[in-house]
């Protein structure tokens, strides 16, 4: 390609972007604007921290939903709308819901799920009375409107105000699902001030032992007493279609670290890459940027074992599987480019 | 002091232009020069550069936002600099970062005339404004100021992983939004 030119289209940035994004805070963001790991997305941290503010928990199960619902505001269209577009061949293992609960002041339900091996998606519908104004968690009085793309020169709290709302906050997550989730994270999606829609994340570390789990959703508001609720759902696991071991045609080829293998695993859900190797010293592993050749979306993590062993593992990619996979490897700090892990299929 | 009073200093030729600048924008612009240079010596060289390059285009220019403009001119100056640096190296750590901002534009390599980047960035800017100030943000600092994954991260109190989740999110929605607008060229 081009590269002056994506340069250039680059340089045809409105500048009230840069005004707004680089300028207009010196180059620094204030912490309230650069805390924004919880909207939207949610480490396990963070979770654990709403579960500790939970109060009480009540379940009821209500009235099923239709599917023609579910296809609308399930699984698929908000993994869309969180930008992952999931495969056709997903469709088959997406499990409507039924499963909701109730109080006075707000309800949820969870509407749809999907999993493999590597990972748990639910999508849970919550509305709430007049009285509300539902927004994620951490979104808080002073944040702008824009934080959950409402255009208005208003504050949260402001715009709540002028419509004669109190602010609603919401989280959900899986940490006691009774699934090994080891992470997670949440996609919101706001449909009316009374209403909005989650699609709660789990990452997936032991087995899929079972096919029924469990949900938390958590709201906090002013005079709100039942601030969780707990909603069973089941689901129905994608199989693995392929699997296959990777070895790497120089092992030292990265300082530091000794690489053992690849494996690359595809369920209808997508593609997985596991790297696993030994390094003398964590930090050899831990500041290396690893990009797969041909496979895109990839996202995951390290884990670390005893006696120097780690493993990268990296799921919800999609692309095309070949007997060579080429790995990038760059400095995560600095950007800079180090070297290529070539892999041979075995 | 506002811009307006430190363009009309320019235009005086006044050199409490520079001064006033520096005082407002320093930082700013530093951080551009920083950001895509890593080497604080080329860095500063740059900023110097910049207020150079600033001072012989204004007057005639009489830039709307100083700040930004000043921003794209240390981007420009910094890009140039890296450029030379990097003219014998495979894979700059900015081409990397264009590299992944290319995978969600479509047949970019048929991207071959100016009208067609302008119609492309316009585009850009067109989806800037839907996404939400946040992604807005994330956006800007990674690739129009090539802010490594981990810095966003520790600026933004997010994980690496979700900075790199959500810039995903982000580029799908942006390779969506321009199949959409025809502008897949």
């Amino acid at each position: 390609m081009n590269k002056k030119l994506l340069y250039e289209v680059m340089d045809m940035l409105d500048e009230a972007y840069i005004e707004e994004n680089i300028v207009g805070t010196n180059g620094m963001r204030s912490s309230s604007e650069r805390n924004f790991a919880m909207n939207g997305k949610h480490s396990t941290k963070n979770m654990k921290k709403v579960i500790v503010l939970a109060i009480a928990a009540c379940l009821m199960l209500s009235i099923a939903i239709t599917a023609s619902a579910s296809r609308l505001w399930g699984v698929r269209s908000l993994s869309e709308e969180s930008g992952r577009d999931l495969p056709e061949e997903a469709d088959e293992y997406i499990v409507v819901q039924n499963s909701k609960a109730d109080t006075e002041e707000w309800s949820c339900t969870v509407t749809e799920t999907i999993c493999d091996h590597n990972e748990i998606s639910v999508a849970i519908e919550v509305t709430c009375s007049d009285k509300y104004f539902l927004i994620p968690t951490d979104c808080g009085y002073d944040d702008p409107t824009g934080f959950i793309d409402i255009e208005s020169d208003m504050t949260l709290g402001e715009y709540a105000a002028s419509k004669g709302k109190e602010l609603m906050k919401v989280n959900a997550n899986l940490l006691d699902s009774g699934f090994d989730i080891g992470g997670g994270m949440v996609h919101f999606e706001r449909v009316s001030d009374g209403q909005m829609l989650l699609l709660v994340q789990g990452y997936v570390e032991g087995d899929i032992s079972s096919e029924q789990g469990i949900c938390t959703v958590y709201v906090t508001a002013p005079g709100v007493r039942e601030t969780k609720k707990e909603l069973p759902f089941s689901v129905s696991e994608a199989p693995i279609t392929s699997e296959i071991i990777y070895l790497p045609v120089d092992s030292n080829i990265i300082s530091g670290l000794y690489i053992e293998k690849a494996t690359i695993t595809e369920t209808p859900l997508g593609i997985s890459v596991c790297i696993e190797g030994t390094a003398d010293d964590w930090d050899n592993i831990e500041k290396l940027d690893l990009v797969c050749e041909g496979i895109s979306g990839l996202t995951g993590g390290y884990e670390r074992g005893d006696n120097g062993k780690w493993t990268v593992c990296r799921a919800q990619g999609q692309g095309n599987v070949t007997d060579t996979l080429i790995v990038h490897v760059y400095d995560l700090e600095t950007g800079k480019y180090i070297d290529d892990i070539v892999f041979k299929q075995s | 002091m506002d811009d307006r009073e430190i363009v009309e200093l320019f235009w005086k030729r006044s050199e409490q232009a520079i001064t006033q600048l520096n005082a407002k924008y320093g930082a700013a612009v530093r951080q551009v020069a920083h950001s895509i240079l890593k080497d604080p010596q080329d860095a500063e060289e740059c900023v110097n550069d910049t207020y150079f390059q600033l001072w012989k285009s204004i007057p005639p220019q009489c830039p709307q936002y100083l700040g930004a403009y000043a921003c794209k001119t240390a981007r420009n100056i910094s890009l140039k600099r890296y450029t030379y640096n990097s003219a014998y190296r495979r894979n700059g750590f900015y081409d990397a970062v264009l590299d992944e901002l290319a995978e969600c534009i479509p047949d970019l390599a048929e991207v071959e005339s100016e009208y067609q980047a302008k119609e492309l960035a316009e585009a850009i800017n067109r989806f800037l404004k839907r996404i939400s100030k946040q992604d807005r943000w994330l956006f800007v600092q990674r690739y129009w100021l090539g802010v490594t994954v981990s810095q966003i991260s520790r600026s933004s109190n997010m994980t690496a992983h979700a900075v790199s989740v959500r810039l995903f999110r982000i580029r799908s929605r942006l390779k969506k939004y321009l199949m959409k607008e025809g502008v897949a060229l």
